[in-house]
């Protein structure tokens, strides 16, 4: 008698989430954090020994696949990126130059900040690239959060490890890391605020510290969104990205 | 008729001491011509005992430090290098090697790749991240193809098996980086995931080929092969050669012992390539030079020659009147100038001679032109000529045949003249 109502007593508390797979999670977090179009302003803090420097931006998104972010500040005013069919597209209006970014290059850093562009390659779900193990759950900043390994099981990912850590009631990333092929821990992305819109809850504030350069981080920051909008026609165009 | 004339013939002895007492005559005009050749001699000399000197010190450079006098490379990595690509290898290395060792050739492999160097503050003055080229070495058969582990100039060469890396003594004063300092390197592996490894500098080194001094860092070939995930690949199998002129080794018979793999084998034309179009824009530059103290030479000596001619037109004309053929009087005036370019082309072998030697003993210190400014060219701060006896004869042979035939051409122009004005000019 005293087991069943243990049993009934574990039923009752553990969360009926505990039932979820990592799969679930990650496709709940991907639906929740990927829009069909979004307009989105924001801003981008790079901290180093020099100090603070600030580069604001918006970007048009398409679902997880295509996204334009056109800078708006002023010493990176009217510089691009463009990312759509796997590839990504840098445009300079000083040199009135489009480049596409291959292979090492997709290495460099933006602007100087602690993200790459490969960072921003890759439009593909995570399921698609790595096989993901939920570890567990326990609490990140004072919100419950599911601990979910995922291991590459393809090549044409960066990162052959990352452990993220997903919100247990909204769905949303809280923290990862990326670690290198030899198990060094390589970044680490925190998520510092979400944002509600339209019922789609995103980080809106994240930071992304390299660890291997001991830097300060980059602090990413959504100002303001607009998800389900229509966006004009060839947004995402070579032709429109030299405009 | 055929004796007659014969018999009447000046002997061309005659008008050659005429020509020397004429240059005696004349003496501040002759020294002046021939010191004009005499420069062009000497710089033209000087000129290639440096492009020379540079077109041998780079081809020793790159054979020794970077390209060995052959390589084995997978198909299409050659025009790839730059990017430094890790799917295009030689699989099983040790077994070609094996094969090369075999045939009584010596052979290396190499995995180069691309990575940053990152360094941290404490025991480095700063923090910081610097993207350069690396390379696994084999420590035991490296030595046998390249001469980097002679250059090392403090510490030593890395072990087999260890974490450790060397460094050139540029880059190792401008990071501020010691024996048993602890560096990291972020790279990709083969398969193109990101890696990391921490190693200790063991060697600095100080090589003749900047290049290698200034962008690239070798660590143990096995080290390199764990960390990449090679599997036993390397991105190139290099062999040395016992051929005394660069790019001399013949391919064709590691070519047949390697016709049953996936291999593409290059000679050192093969990889010099690029430079060796550098080297012939060079020459070219060379012939210009050439051409340039021709052009001086032709102007200098037909303006001496024309001011000769003029002075003496009364004296050629009576040379006519006597009966001294006007081919005898070309001869005349032709081994005047010949002269004055011998005397000329003589001070200009000494002159050149002189600035060779100071070329190859002393050299041109680019150093502190260039600071760190990297031209991608493979000589050390100070660059040495090299004698160039071929170059002095050449420029020597060209002044007094130039100087003798142009002087032809302000005569010719006067012996159209009538004799009768010859001798009325005043």
């Amino acid at each position: 008698m005293k087991q069943i109502i243990l049993v009934l007593a574990m039923m009752l508390t553990v969360p009926a989430a505990w039932a979820m797979t990592a799969q679930d999670i990650i496709e709940r977090m991907e639906e929740n954090q990927t829009h069909s179009t979004s307009i989105m302003e924001g801003r981008m803090v790079i901290s180093d020994r020099f100090g603070d420097r600030e580069s604001t931006y918006i970007a048009h998104t398409e679902g997880a696949g295509r996204f334009l972010v056109e800078f708006t500040s002023r010493y990176e005013e009217g510089q691009r990126i463009l990312r759509r069919d796997d590839s990504l597209y840098l445009y300079y209006p000083d040199a009135r130059e489009t480049i596409r970014l291959q292979g090492a290059a997709l290495r460099d850093s933006l602007l100087g900040s602690d993200v790459s562009y490969e960072d921003m390659t890759g439009g593909r779900g995570i399921l698609d690239d790595y096989d993901a193990k939920l570890l567990g759950e326990e609490s990140v900043g004072g919100a419950q959060a599911y601990m979910i390994e995922l291991n590459a099981k393809t090549a044409a990912v960066a990162y052959p490890k990352q452990i993220i850590w997903v919100d247990a009631e909204e769905f949303v990333m809280i923290k990862g890391e990326q670690y290198a092929r030899s198990g060094r821990l390589l970044k680490v992305t925190e998520v510092l605020e979400t944002m509600d819109v339209d019922g789609f809850r995103f980080p809106s504030r994240i930071r992304v510290t390299d660890q291997t350069r001991r830097s300060q981080g980059t602090l990413m920051v959504v100002e303001s969104a607009q998800i389900g909008v229509d966006l004009p026609a060839n947004i995402f165009s070579l032709e429109e990205l030299t405009w | 008729m055929k004796t007659r004339r014969r018999a009447g013939r000046t002997p061309l002895k005659v008008f050659l001491i005429l020509a020397v007492k004429n240059m005696a005559r004349y003496r501040r005009r002759t020294l002046i011509t021939a010191s004009a050749i005499a420069c062009g001699v000497a710089v033209f000399a000087a000129v290639a005992s440096v492009m020379d000197g540079f077109s041998s010190e780079s081809d020793r450079n790159f054979i020794d430090y970077e390209t060995g006098s052959a390589r084995i490379v997978a198909p299409g990595y050659w025009e790839e290098r730059e990017q430094f690509p890790l799917d295009m290898v030689v699989e099983d290395s040790s077994e070609v090697i094996a094969q090369l060792e075999q045939e009584g050739w010596r052979a290396a492999g190499r995995t180069e790749f691309r990575g940053e160097l990152v360094i941290y503050y404490d025991p480095f003055p700063e923090d910081g991240n610097i993207p350069m080229a690396f390379a696994g070495v084999d420590p035991d058969r490296d030595p046998e193809v390249f001469r980097l582990k002679e250059s090392i100039e403090e510490g030593r060469f890395p072990a087999a098996g260890e974490d450790e890396l060397i460094i050139g003594r540029w880059l190792a004063d401008r990071i501020g980086a010691e024996i048993g300092y602890g560096v990291t390197i972020m790279t990709r592996t083969k398969d193109g995931y990101y890696q990391i490894m921490d190693l200790e500098i063991v060697g600095i080194f100080n090589t003749p080929n900047p290049h290698v001094n200034r962008n690239v860092g070798y660590l143990p070939l096995d080290t390199a092969d764990y960390y990449l995930e090679m599997e036993d690949a390397v991105t190139g199998v290099i062999i040395r050669g016992d051929e005394r002129v660069p790019g001399s080794l013949d391919p064709a018979p590691i070519a047949s012992l390697m016709e049953d793999r996936p291999v593409r084998v290059m000679s050192f034309s093969d990889m010099n390539k690029e430079f060796a179009e550098i080297m012939e824009m060079s020459e070219q530059i060379t012939s210009l030079i050439l051409m340039l103290l021709a052009v001086i030479a032709i102007v200098g000596i037909s303006n001496t020659m024309l001011m000769a001619v003029l002075e003496r037109e009364r004296e050629i004309g009576m040379l006519r009147a006597m009966g001294v053929r006007n081919r005898e009087i070309q001869w005349m005036f032709f081994f005047e100038a010949s002269g004055i370019g011998f005397i000329g082309a003589g001070i200009g072998v000494m002159l050149g001679s002189l600035l060779m030697w100071l070329l190859v003993t002393y050299g041109i210190d680019y150093g502190e032109m260039l600071g760190d400014i990297d031209l991608g060219y493979r000589f050390g701060e100070v660059l040495y000529g090299i004698w160039s006896f071929s170059a002095l004869i050449q420029a020597a042979i060209t002044a007094v045949i130039v100087s003798g035939v142009v002087s032809l051409i302000p005569v010719r122009r006067m012996l159209k003249k009538q004799v009768t004005d010859c001798l009325r000019h005043s």
